[in-house]
C-alpha cells in the first residue's frame, strides 16, 4: 500500500484553500476544522470530484492531479464514506455493495458472495434484501462503508461520517469505523468537525482554518497546545 | 383535524365549471354514438385500417421520440453545449407551433422539392410524402418535444450526489448512467413517453399537411374522423369512439404500473 500526498492550491468559486499534507500508508489522518475551513473541498479534491488548480496529488507512485492532468474519480480507487450515505434508492443492500465489485469486473455470482460477507463483517447480514429507504440512519452508514470497503480502494476518504446519526448511534458506528479504519492497509483521510471523532479514530489531525493547516502533530501534542482559539475550545470539548 | 376546508370556497364555483366544461363535450359524443349501427362501423374497413396504421405509426413515433430524444434530453440538461439556449428553443417551438405549421415546414423539408426532400427524390428515387413514413415523421414531430422536455426536467431534477457516489466505487460515466441514472429515471421516462404517444396518435394538421390524407396509406384514425364527418358523421362518432377508447385503455393500462409513481 502506498502514501497519499497532496500539495497545492484547491477550492471551488471564490473559496481557494492551500495546503501541503501526507498520510502514510495504514495511517487515519483527520482533518479537523469549523464550517467553511474547506475540509470538504479538500476531500473532494482527493476524491476527484473538483480538480486541483495546482500543485500536486499523488497516492503511492500514481499522480492524480497536478494541476493540468485530473484523473477521474472513477479511476482513482479512492473509496469515498459520504455523510449522506448515498446509497443508490433503487438497489437492494447487497446490490449496493455489490455495485463497486462489478464495476471493477466481478461475475455477478462472485459479486454477490463478497457483497454477502461484507454485510456479515459490518453485521446489517439480516438487511440484505432492504432497499435504503428502510434502514435507519446507522444502517445506513454501516452498509455505505462497507459498500466503500468492498470495492477494495487503494486510499478511503470519509466526509463527516458520523455527522448525521443520533447519539447513541453514533458511538456504536464510531466504534465500528475504528475497528475497520485500524485494518485498513492504505491511508484513511477523515473530515470531520467533532474532536471526538477525531480521538477515536485517527492517529494524526491537522486542523484547518480558512484553506490553511494551522495545526498539526499528534492528538496529544496538538492537545497539549492548542496553536488557535478555536482548537483549544473543540477539544477542550472533546475531552469533556 | 381542525375543520378547516383547504379550498375557499370562491374556487369552487371556476372549479365545478372547468370539471363540466371538459366532461360535458364527452358525455355529447356519447349521446351521439348510433350504438345500433357501431358493429357495422366497426367491423368496415375504413375503422381497420386507420385504426392500424394510428396504432403503429403513433407506437414507431413514441419509439424514435425515445431512442432520439432520450439523448437529446441528456445533451440539454448535463451536456457543456454552445448555444443550449438556441437547441432548447428549436426543442420547444413544435409544441407551440401550429401543427399545420409544423406540416408546412416538413414539406419544405422533406417534401419532393423540400430541403433534404429533392435530394432524396434524384439520388435515391425515393419521396415520403403519402407514405406511412410521412404519418411517422408527422407525429413525431410534434410529439418528440414532449417526451425531450419532460425527461430533461427531471434529469435537471436528477440527485447527482449519487452519480459521485457511483464514480467513487469506481464507474464510468457509461456505467452510471445505465446503472443508476436511467433506473431512477424510468418513471419520468414512462410518463414523457405516454405523453408523447397521447400527441402523437391524436396528430391531425401536420399529418394532413404534410402526408395527406389517403385511405389505407396515410389516413390515420383523426383523419378518417374528419373524412367520415363529411359524408357519414354518425360513422365520425363510431370512429371517436374507437379513439377515446384506445387512448382510455392505454391510460389506465399505464396508470396503476408506472404513472402512480410520478403523479402519487
Amino acid at each position: 500500500m502506498s502514501d497519499l500526498r497532496l500539495e497545492g492550491r484547491f477550492g471551488r468559486g471564490d473559496f481557494v484553500g492551500e495546503v501541503e499534507l501526507e498520510v502514510r500508508a495504514g495511517e487515519v489522518l483527520a482533518v479537523l476544522g469549523p464550517n467553511g475551513a474547506g475540509k470538504s473541498s479538500l476531500l473532494r479534491t482527493v476524491a476527484g470530484f473538483d480538480p486541483l488548480h495546482t500543485g500536486r496529488l499523488i497516492l503511492g507512485d500514481h499522480v492524480l492531479d497536478d494541476g493540468a492532468r485530473h484523473i477521474p474519480p472513477e479511476e482513482r480507487r479512492v473509496g469515498t464514506v459520504f455523510q449522506d450515505h448515498r446509497l443508490f434508492p433503487h438497489l437492494t443492500t447487497l446490490e449496493n455493495i455489490a455495485f463497486g465489485l462489478r464495476t471493477h469486473g466481478w461475475r455477478k455470482a462472485a459479486a454477490a458472495h463478497e457483497a454477502s460477507t461484507w454485510l456479515e463483517r459490518l453485521g446489517v447480514a439480516h438487511l440484505a434484501t432492504h432497499r435504503p429507504h428502510a434502514l435507519s440512519g446507522g444502517e445506513a452508514q454501516r452498509v455505505a462503508l462497507a459498500r466503500t470497503l468492498a470495492a477494495d480502494p487503494r486510499a478511503l476518504v470519509l466526509d463527516e461520517p458520523l455527522a448525521a446519526l443520533d447519539v447513541r448511534v453514533r458511538t456504536e458506528v464510531r466504534a465500528l469505523l475504528a475497528e475497520h479504519l485500524a485494518a485498513f492497509a492504505g491511508p484513511c483521510l477523515l473530515v470531520t468537525h467533532d474532536a471526538a471523532d477525531a480521538l477515536a479514530l485517527a492517529d494524526r489531525l491537522v486542523v484547518l482554518e480558512d484553506g490553511r493547516v494551522v495545526q498539526d502533530g499528534t492528538i496529544h501534542e496538538v492537545a497539549a497546545a492548542p496553536g488557535t482559539d478555536y482548537v483549544a475550545r473543540v477539544l477542550r470539548g472533546a475531552a469533556r | 383535524m381542525t375543520g378547516r376546508r383547504a379550498v375557499p370556497g370562491v374556487a369552487l364555483v371556476p372549479a365545478v365549471i372547468a370539471a363540466a366544461f371538459l366532461a360535458l363535450p364527452l358525455l355529447g359524443l356519447l349521446v351521439r354514438v348510433p350504438w345500433s349501427r357501431v358493429g357495422e362501423v366497426l367491423a368496415s374497413e375504413v375503422v381497420r385500417s386507420s385504426l392500424a396504421l394510428s396504432l403503429s405509426s403513433s407506437l414507431v413515433a413514441t419509439g424514435l421520440s425515445i431512442v432520439l430524444g432520450l439523448p437529446l434530453a441528456w445533451l440539454l440538461a448535463r451536456g457543456d453545449l454552445p448555444g443550449r439556449a438556441l437547441v432548447r428553443a428549436v426543442v420547444t417551438l413544435p409544441l407551440v407551433l401550429p401543427p399545420v405549421v409544423g406540416g408546412l415546414a416538413l414539406l419544405g423539408a422533406l417534401g419532393p422539392d423540400g430541403l433534404v426532400g429533392a435530394a432524396l427524390r434524384e439520388r435515391l428515387g425515393v419521396t415520403v410524402v403519402s407514405t406511412s413514413v410521412a404519418v411517422v415523421l408527422a407525429q413525431t414531430f410534434v410529439s418528440m418535444p414532449f417526451f425531450v422536455l419532460s425527461v430533461e426536467g427531471a434529469l435537471r431534477g436528477a440527485d447527482r450526489r449519487l452519480d459521485e457516489a457511483a464514480a467513487s466505487l469506481g464507474a464510468s460515466r457509461w456505467t452510471t448512467m445505465r446503472r443508476v441514472t436511467l433506473p431512477l429515471l424510468a418513471p419520468s421516462i414512462a410518463a414523457g413517453a405516454v405523453l408523447a404517444w397521447a400527441r402523437a396518435i391524436g396528430e391531425f394538421g401536420a399529418t394532413v399537411t404534410f402526408a395527406g390524407s389517403l385511405p389505407g396509406r396515410t389516413q390515420t384514425l383523426p383523419l378518417a374522423i374528419y373524412a367520415a364527418l363529411e359524408s357519414d358523421p354518425q360513422v365520425a362518432s363510431v370512429l371517436g369512439l374507437v379513439l377515446l377508447g384506445v387512448c382510455l385503455t392505454l391510460l389506465l393500462a399505464l396508470r396503476g404500473r408506472w404513472l402512480g409513481k410520478v403523479t402519487r
